[in-house]
């Protein structure tokens, strides 16, 4: 009494075959849909991978201004090595400095032309012991206020203003994500109706022979559930793609070098294309089981 | 067999299919259900497989109130009767074999049954040579012996026929009562629907007249007056 694998196979294969540009049309919608909501958990998973990596790193710098005197450099250094709050701190000289400059102006030779290593400010590369903002502020401000000292920035707000950056568009594509999604379920939703419609005579027949529910619903579902995993499927090359390509343009670049977090492994990829995968078969199921529900139980 | 207790069924906005019907069928009778058109006759064979439910009274089908069945029951009482209509309601993208298998494939019966059943059906209807012809390459009478073996294929305890020969000429329509009565004389409960004057006449079985949704004549071996 149980389905039979082989009528399934054919009458779900007949069911996708019977209006291929319907088809074709959801598959590629779910494809879109997923495709944004992966883009968005890639975007996610390289903030909180950026956010881990930089989280022990740099925390503050002390910029001292570009004619500080030794005496004043010493000073700062003094303070720093002598602060509980402190872990360590790297002097950054003028020609340290220069050095960076080169790399990151490394197109704009002329630009390098212009600049004498010593006009550059100097700096203190500073480890906090504890990373807790206000303790680090109170020390930051401390050293705004001794001479020589510039400014007293902080990475932490760097990396707050890139977070910030990054999870609104994230949230952008969430956003977007979700009505696709929605687009590509009614659209599922419609695919199937017009499949149960072209098939009405034969489950008329069904009926009236007395064919169990499910043995009538199941190839529409098993449809739906194909549709969504197909689109999934693609989805998820999309991903894997849009991955290698962030990878690409981001290695070897070293003004990138911050962004260069933002390229995960294949392994945080296939976790992504897995979501996709499960979030493609339940928006087919759903779609579908909807359709069913409504146009077969009425 | 069949069991109807004081059964009512009313459509919204049109006038009572059904009025208070009393009817008792016992098993191998057959059954005509004459009247005009709207008296009530397609409602009464709705009700008994369950396409409809009565408004009021209660439905027995071999011995079971089918009002209290659960719905994942109805495709076993649907099993057991079988039914056939005056447009056929055969699949056109399917054989003559195909449409008859179709009605074993879709309750799960195993490839073996229907390969040896289906032969043996179409051969008893008269179609053993046309099975691979396609539903638009056969005509009106050959289409509801179709129609006939499917619905009997799975040696249903009943058999509804809505009106079966009203789309057929007189002498088709009598080779198609011809094979309604092997059916039925293989023990096989009939119930038709029909204004036949001719075919009622000729058979003299029971006859049940409705007018307006109700029952007004019921006696055995009646002509269609």
């Amino acid at each position: 009494m149980a389905l039979r694998i082989d009528y399934l196979a054919k009458e779900t294969g007949n069911n996708l075959v019977r209006n291929p540009t319907l088809t074709v049309a959801t598959v590629l919608t779910v494809a879109v849909s997923l495709a944004l909501l992966g883009a968005s958990l890639l975007i996610q998973r390289g903030v909180d991978h950026f956010n881990t990596r930089y989280k022990d790193d740099v925390e503050f710098i002390v910029w001292m201004t570009a004619d500080a005197p030794q005496e004043n450099v010493d000073a700062v250094k003094g303070f720093l090595d002598e602060s509980l709050v402190v872990r360590s701190s790297n002097y950054v000289n003028h020609e340290a400095t220069f050095a960076e400059f080169q790399t990151y102006y490394a197109d704009q030779p002329e630009v390098l032309d212009l600049v004498d290593p010593n006009d550059l400010p100097t700096s203190f590369r500073v480890v906090p012991e504890v990373p807790d903002l206000a303790l680090i502020r109170s020390l930051g401000q401390e050293i705004e206020a001794l001479p020589g000292v510039s400014q007293v920035s902080y990475a932490e707000e760097y990396i707050k203003q890139l977070n910030d950056m990054t999870n609104s568009a994230s949230r952008v594509m969430i956003v977007a994500a979700v009505l696709s999604a929605v687009a590509s379920g009614l659209l599922m939703y419609n695919t199937i109706r017009t499949g149960l419609f072209a098939r009405r005579r034969e489950i008329e027949v069904m009926r009236l022979v007395g064919a169990t529910k499910w043995f009538i619903r199941i190839p529409f579902m098993l449809e739906g559930l194909l549709q969504g995993l197909i689109g999934a499927v693609f989805s998820g090359i999309a991903v894997f793609g849009l991955n290698k390509l962030i990878a690409s343009s981001v290695s070897g670049r070293e003004n990138l070098k911050l962004f260069s977090s933002f390229a995960l492994d294949n392994g945080q990829v296939a976790v992504v294309a897995v979501i996709l995968l499960l979030v493609g078969a339940a928006l087919g199921s759903l779609g579908a089981g909807i359709a069913v529900t409504r146009y077969l139980d009425a | 067999m069949i069991k109807l207790e004081n059964v009512t069924k009313e459509y919204p906005g049109h006038s009572t299919a059904l009025v208070d019907a009393n009817v008792d069928i016992g098993k191998g009778e057959f059954v005509f259900l004459v009247g005009p058109s709207g008296s009530g006759k397609s409602t009464f064979l709705r009700l008994l497989n369950k396409s409809e439910e009565p408004d009021a009274g209660r439905i027995f089908v071999a011995g079971k109130d089918i009002g209290q069945m659960s719905s994942w029951k109805v495709p076993m009482l649907r099993r057991n009767i079988g039914a056939i209509f005056q447009d056929f309601k055969l699949l056109p993208t399917k054989t003559v074999a195909e449409n008859v298998a179709f009605a074993l494939e879709v309750i799960g019966r195993p490839r073996s049954v229907i390969k040896t059943q289906v032969p043996a059906i179409c051969e008893l209807v008269g179609l053993g040579d046309k099975m691979t012809k396609y539903p638009n390459q056969l005509s009106g009478g050959e289409q509801q012996r179709v129609s006939i073996a499917r619905a009997f294929v799975n040696r249903p305890l009943i058999l509804l026929a809505d009106e079966p020969t009203g789309n057929l000429d007189p002498q088709t329509s009598i080779g198609i009562m011809r094979l309604l009565d092997r059916i039925n004389k293989t023990g096989t409960t009939v119930v038709m629907a029909s204004h036949d004057r001719g075919i009622v006449d000729t058979m003299r079985r029971r006859v049940i007249e409705l007018a307006e949704g109700e029952i007004v004549r019921d006696e055995a071996r009646g002509v269609y007056e």
